[in-house]
């Protein structure tokens, strides 16, 4: 059985982070941390939030995890996107504004293998102006390749940082593996991927534990990739067909808590809100930390061709505004929506730590 | 022990002293004991029968516990720093070399192209490279990347004692730095140092502020105190600072109440 | 060529040890203390090797020495007990176990480096 490795359990740097999060909060309120929270994100994203969406793929799954609606042992239906398809949901993607999207498949299976992944990703990189992958852990070669076709960032939660929690709730297939998946952002950016999004899924296991290892993480990966760019993601365990009942709820003030604290804690680094909560939430967390949110989510299969769809999703979205009516609300407060953040001439995968000048390697300008 | 680490060394005493500038030798030596320090700094300099008690060799070695940090001070090229850090580790035998190319004999100001050059190649070598930079967050990773074994950023400039004039780059250094971050330069009295450690630095070197003090080995006494002062306070967890204002309309509010 | 750095204006620092190795320092005579060494030189070498010198380039500054001197001889000459002292022939670095081996030809430059202070 392979170690925990030191970097996750050193608690020297989460002290502060701890003490912001730790009853009976020995530093402010709730208010005090939002306006302080709200203070860095203004000085450091300015009045801006980024968009992006995310399009399923494939829901096939190898896994047996507790929690989510696409284990294998489910009876959903399950089906994949062929190419056709894929550029049909692309367009009418495109049509709502979108052009920064998530592709998502569930684990690796024979149906969505890592293939079909890279031929999806070849698909969308034609047609968006960013493309992340939200999939199975993959090697550092496969990493490389896909960010050869275009991808520039992985988001891969590790859903609880506690072994044991984790590996009672991933119950069988690959995804078992706690280690292999502590490891995957590491192998992401050795392969060049640029940006990697990381999470713990609230509600699996106790949430202040898991916020410290996730801020561990983070800042190990940061150190030895330095030029890549991190995101943190906070998706809250919402009910879902399946019914399962998360033991460690974190209610909206714990989770606001979290952003304005994960916010001080890292003032450059970009945190992302799904759909997962309502309106009113996500009315609410902009502006005061969050800098990155999806809209006009789908989480079935494709489902923005053909939106009349009835199919079972992963989860069940709160937040089913256009994005329209999305834009409008943020514009409401004074924020402007940007859809597109990035410029393709810019992928490809990253040199990384090898880029490094000799004398004489670069031509002189003349 | 919270014992300060380079390569395979470990130090109990976080204050690096330098030799430089003191009035003459048999108050530097008092200074060295009087700091606690393991660590030293020194120049290499062409030997003359007439300045004989410039040669500190034997002196330092009768110092207990001391490892030589030789310096490529007078270099102002990589090539010139390469070679004065092979004939410090013959004299020392101590893997240890500062790279301090610094071509400007006004400002002292470090050259970070020749020295990224030098440290690239000490480290390659097997030094345990100790480069004096700016305090360029990019410039340190660089360094990190090709294997030294610290970055040793400026405070302010050589003998100016302005301090930490650069915490906020400093701070981003030790924030994003995998390997020890040593301010060196410019630092002119404990509470700076002890500030220095308090953001994070791993050590501190300190040389000008006590060798032309009015008691240098008291002064080197009271750093010696600062730097761990300092030191016990980053490792105790320090009172974060207050934040901004609060917003006139409550920014909470549509949390409701708590349940 | 003033230094501050090291505290002083000490005309045999490592700027002359390099710039002698580039070569641009022009030749200066010996010093009195040299030829005083010399003369303290080994009695056994017979009277037609002492009458054979040769001329070495020592920290900038010009050196003669009998023929056939070895670096060990340089250094007693001179009054270095070469424990503390580094030694440098054409660029080379010479190892204390070499030095009595190693024998100094003419135009030799040799470079004589101790630790001094330094920050």
């Amino acid at each position: 059985m392979r170690e925990i490795p030191d970097w996750l359990t050193d608690n020297r740097e989460t002290m502060a982070l701890a003490a912001m999060l730790t009853p009976p909060y020995a530093s402010d309120s709730l208010e005090a941390l939002a306006a302080e929270s709200r203070a860095i994100t203004l000085r450091r994203f300015g009045r801006t939030m980024t968009l992006y969406a995310p399009l399923y793929l494939s829901n096939y799954c190898s896994s047996g995890c507790v929690y989510c609606g696409f284990a294998s042992d489910r009876k959903t239906l399950r089906h994949r996107l062929e190419a056709d398809e894929i550029v049909r949901e692309l367009t009418a993607m495109k049509k709502l504004g979108i052009s920064d999207i998530l592709l998502l498949t569930g684990e690796r299976t024979a149906a969505a293998d890592f293939d079909y992944l890279r031929k999806s990703v070849e698909i969308a990189a034609q047609e968006m102006q960013r493309v992340s992958v939200e999939a199975f852990p993959m090697s550092v070669n496969e990493y490389r390749a896909l960010a050869d076709c275009g991808c520039t960032g992985i988001t891969i939660y590790q859903e609880t940082y506690n072994r044991e929690r984790y590996e009672a709730l991933h119950r069988w297939g690959p995804k078992k593996d706690y280690i292999d998946r502590l490891e995957t952002p590491a192998r992401a950016l050795e392969g060049g991927i640029k940006n990697v999004g990381l999470g713990v899924l609230f509600g699996l296991s106790d949430p202040v534990e898991d916020a410290l290892a996730l801020y561990r993480h983070l800042r190990y990966l940061g150190r030895t990739w330095w030029r890549a760019g991190m995101s943190l993601s906070f998706p809250r365990m919402r009910p879902q067909t399946g019914g399962y009942e998360p033991p460690f709820p974190v209610d909206d003030h714990l989770l606001a808590r979290m952003i304005f604290a994960f916010r001080i804690a890292l003032p450059d680094t970009e945190l992302v809100l799904s759909t997962r909560e309502s309106a009113a939430y996500r009315d609410g967390m902009a502006g005061l930390g969050i800098t990155r949110m999806s809209i006009e989510s789908r989480t079935t299969v494709g489902g923005y061709d053909n939106p009349e769809n009835k199919e079972e999703g992963q989860f069940e979205i709160f937040d089913d505004r256009t994005a329209k009516e999305f834009c409008t609300a943020l514009r409401k407060k004074n924020i402007e929506p940007v859809f597109k953040n990035w410029e393709p001439a810019y992928n490809g995968p990253s040199d990384g730590n090898k880029a490094t000048m000799h004398h004489g390697e670069t031509e002189p300008c003349h | 022990m919270d014992a300060l680490q380079l390569g395979s060394y470990t130090f109990s005493s976080r204050l690096i002293l330098g030799t430089g500038k003191f009035s003459n030798a048999t108050v530097m030596l008092e200074a060295v004991r009087a700091s606690g320090a393991q660590l030293i700094t020194v120049a290499l300099r062409r030997f003359n029968r007439e300045q004989a008690e410039d040669d500190l060799f034997g002196p330092l070695s009768a110092i207990e516990g001391l490892t030589l940090m030789p310096n490529t001070s007078g270099a102002s090229t990589a090539a010139e720093a390469i070679r004065a850090a092979h004939i410090a580790r013959e004299l020392s035998g101590s893997p240890f070399i500062k790279v301090e190319i610094h071509p400007n004999p006004q400002h002292l100001m470090p050259d970070p192209i020749e020295t990224f050059e030098a440290a690239r190649v000490l480290a390659s070598e097997g030094f345990l490279v100790m480069p004096y930079i700016t305090a360029d967050p990019v410039l340190a990773k660089r360094l990190e990347d090709v294997g030294c074994a610290s970055v040793m950023p400026l405070g302010s400039a050589i003998g100016s004692g302005q301090g930490v004039a650069n915490a906020a780059m400093i701070e981003i250094i030790i924030r994003e730095s995998g390997i020890p971050v040593i301010v060196d330069a410019g630092l002119r009295s404990p509470s700076e140092a002890a500030h220095a450690m308090e953001m994070g630095c791993s050590a501190v070197l300190v040389n000008s502020a006590v060798a032309v003090a009015g008691n240098p080995p008291e002064m080197a006494e009271a750093f010696a105190e600062a730097v761990a002062a300092g030191r016990k306070a980053f490792r105790a967890g320090l009172m974060q600072k207050s934040g901004s204002a609060i917003a006139t309309s409550p920014l909470t509010a549509f949390l409701g109440a708590k349940g | 060529m003033a230094c501050p750095y090291n505290g002083g204006i000490l005309p045999d620092m490592i700027h002359g040890m390099i710039a002698g190795w580039w070569g641009w320092w022009g030749r200066t005579t010996a010093s009195p203390h040299m030829i005083h060494g010399m003369a303290q030189f080994d009695d056994k070498r017979n009277n037609e090797e002492m009458a054979q010198m040769i001329t070495i380039e020592l920290n900038g500054q010009q050196q003669p020495l009998p023929a056939g001197s070895a670096v060990n001889d340089l250094l007693s000459i001179i009054g270095s007990d070469g424990k503390s002292v580094a030694v440098v022939v054409n660029q080379q670095i010479i190892r204390p176990e070499n030095r009595s081996t190693r024998l100094l030809q003419e135009g030799d430059q040799v470079e004589l480096l101790i630790f001094a202070g330094g920050g």
